[in-house]
């Protein structure tokens, strides 16, 4: 098998789009040659196979993307094509958003998901936790979780014309902040373990959602997954 | 296989979304069993404190009660930085500027979903504790409001909220990084719109940076001293070619000038490097932001806080005529200082520094002296070493 090309895109209005770039540049998957490349223009965005939305402002980024006039591009994108969203990324193809700003705010959609945005809190609760990811290389090793004003998974739905959710990783609920509408109580653990507030990456498809930051982390073990599996669909 | 054309659902599971659904958790319910035996393994502490802060790109926006904190969200605005007055007010009305008043703040933070961040006055540590207990994302600790502390900034390690300082060189953004801020921003003139002073800084940080990266060790260590950095994150910060904070502080900066400079042109901060789009935004923007003039005076800006003034320190002042009388050694400086009457600003470095040491050393002629001075600057200050003495 020759050595394939892919055009990664990093959506570049706002936000962490830089540590993106600069894992995906490191990234080495033997048969692939990857290109990252900064998307801030509809041209941009043409040029790609796949695409990261990166953490940053939710609201920043869909606004900028409208003045850009991105939205619309972008939309048909996530219907053709693998993406992948994290923090930010992930409340923007999420079909329903809780606790958006007042008047509501612009949605890619694509996962059938509804999300409550900062709904671990703010700042000051941000949190790391270890994570056991189904389907990344080396599963003994747990992946670091860095959840920044991150947005909760409120509730998986089921769509029969849509592929099925694929649930990549639960946050264990003893690691849970005790804030926001992602907190539990410390009884009821056990009930947890299927609820899908736990939920913090799953994949529907070609899309990928993850609501912590894995380009804030050195490991480049998702990004190797996301490449390989919903780029490639290995 | 085209990366287009591929799609993980597996056949199998794709057409019965309940069964789909079902399987879905109960693979997720295993591994939340893996997770909680990894947890009691490992034992690692549950909370972090994660200092990461997602600015790059997007503009902070000032604002001064809830209602301007709406407008800023959907202008677009990244964050918004929530003042009692804007800078320009602040810098008009002088007085002393505190931090805000907390239930307006805790207002601001009500109404957005984006970050909010306020400002503390440096080294005000009770004020940092206030806004870290209401709530708020970010702190600033800022030189706009009146300085608490002349010699201290608040140890920002102790706070779980990141900090954001200023900084005009790599000395000064290293002292507050040591200090435990989260990120850096450039110490502009702020209130005026005029965007000089934080280009020149940044400029300033940046030089230092690529002149840092091509030293060895010893230089280094020599380098740290002259600037009055700690040794490792200077050590580090020419290992990165950047400052040892999150993300990238030129991209920062950047967002942050064009934050100060024009309040609705945040799409410049995205398409900096494309003038196509700049023109386009730049059109029918109405009138210049209002802005103050900085007030010069011999080449210092006036009412600027000195990042670490001493206690009991003199610094250069301008001597009056009367106290420049001729002396037969300063003849050849004193016809350059006077021309018609007036008294030039230009002068003789070496005149100026005797006559100002002589002032300072009447005042207290039993102290001992040292000579001080900043990096780069056009001349020593003259400090006493002991204050007893005075």
């Amino acid at each position: 098998m020759g050595r394939q090309g892919v055009t990664i895109g990093v959506l570049a209005l706002q936000g962490a789009f830089a540590e993106h770039i600069n894992i995906l540049t490191r990234l080495k998957i033997s048969h692939l040659a990857i290109t990252p490349l900064l998307v801030k223009t509809p041209d941009d965005l043409q040029r790609c196979d796949a695409l990261i939305i990166p953490g940053g402002e939710s609201t920043t980024i869909a606004l900028l993307a409208k003045l850009a006039g991105l939205l619309e591009p972008l939309k048909g994108f996530v219907k053709e094509k693998p993406v992948w969203g994290t923090c930010a990324g992930a409340i923007l193809l999420s079909e329903d958003v809780q606790g958006a700003k007042k008047g509501g705010q612009d949605l890619l959609g694509g996962i059938n998901v509804s999300l409550e945005r900062n709904g671990w809190g703010s700042q000051v609760e941000s949190f790391e936790a270890p994570l056991a990811v189904h389907g990344l290389r080396d599963p003994d090793t747990p992946f670091n979780g860095v959840f920044i004003r991150a947005p909760v998974i409120l509730e998986l739905k089921t769509d029969p014309s849509r592929p099925p959710i694929d649930i990549l990783a639960r946050i264990s609920p003893p690691l849970l902040p005790a804030v926001g509408s992602g907190s539990v109580s410390g009884s009821e653990n056990g009930d947890l373990l299927d609820d899908d507030r736990t939920v913090v990456a799953l994949r529907q498809g070609r899309l990928l959602i993850t609501t912590f930051h894995p380009e804030l982390t050195r490991d480049d073990r998702f990004h190797d997954f996301f490449v390989r599996n919903c780029v490639y669909g290995g | 296989m085209s990366p287009t054309q591929s799609n993980g659902a597996s056949p199998s599971t794709a057409v019965n979304p309940a069964s789909t659904l079902n399987a879905a958790r109960s693979q997720g319910r295993e591994g939340s069993s893996n997770l909680g035996t990894f947890q009691v393994k490992s034992g690692l502490a549950q909370m972090l404190k994660v200092k990461y802060v997602f600015l790059v790109g997007g503009v902070i926006m000032d604002v001064v009660n809830a209602e301007q904190a709406r407008i800023a969200e959907e202008a677009g605005a990244c964050a918004v930085m929530a003042l009692e007055r804007v800078p320009a007010d602040i810098r008009s009305e002088g007085g002393v500027a505190r931090m805000s008043d907390p239930q307006l703040i805790k207002e601001i933070v009500a109404a957005v979903t984006i970050p909010v961040m306020a400002k503390v006055r440096i080294g005000h540590f009770v004020e940092a504790q206030i806004l870290q207990a209401i709530g708020v994302d970010y702190i600033d600790e800022s030189e706009v409001l009146t300085p608490a502390d002349e010699q201290h900034h608040i140890n920002k390690h102790n706070f779980k909220v990141p900090f954001v300082c200023g900084a005009r060189n790599l000395g000064e953004a290293l002292r507050r990084i040591s200090e435990g801020a989260a990120f850096i921003r450039t110490k502009g003139e702020a209130g005026t719109g005029n965007v000089v002073e934080a280009v020149r800084h940044e400029r300033a940080v940046m030089s230092d940076i690529r002149r840092a990266s091509a030293m060895n060790d010893e230089e280094l260590y020599a380098f740290a001293k002259e600037i009055q950095a700690p040794f490792h994150l200077l050590k580090e910060t020419a290992r990165l070619k950047r400052l040892p904070v999150s993300g990238d502080p030129a991209k920062r900066a950047r967002a942050i000038v064009q934050a100060v400079s024009k309040f609705q042109k945040h799409a410049q901060v995205t398409h900096y490097n494309n003038p196509k789009i700049l023109a386009e935004i730049s059109e029918n923007l109405g009138p210049a932001m209002v802005g103050l003039t900085m007030s010069v005076k011999s080449g210092r800006h006036e009412g600027r806080f000195t990042e670490q003034p001493r206690l009991y320190d003199v610094i250069l002042c301008n001597p009056t005529p009367s106290e420049l009388l001729p002396t037969p050694k300063q003849q050849s400086f004193e016809s350059n200082f006077y021309k018609n009457g007036v008294m030039f600003k230009k002068k003789s470095a070496e005149g100026e520094a005797k006559i100002a040491l002589r002032q300072f050393i009447e005042q207290s002629p039993q102290s001992q002296y040292r000579f001080d001075s900043e990096r780069g600057a056009d001349h020593s200050e003259i400090c006493r070493s002991l204050e007893e003495n005075v």
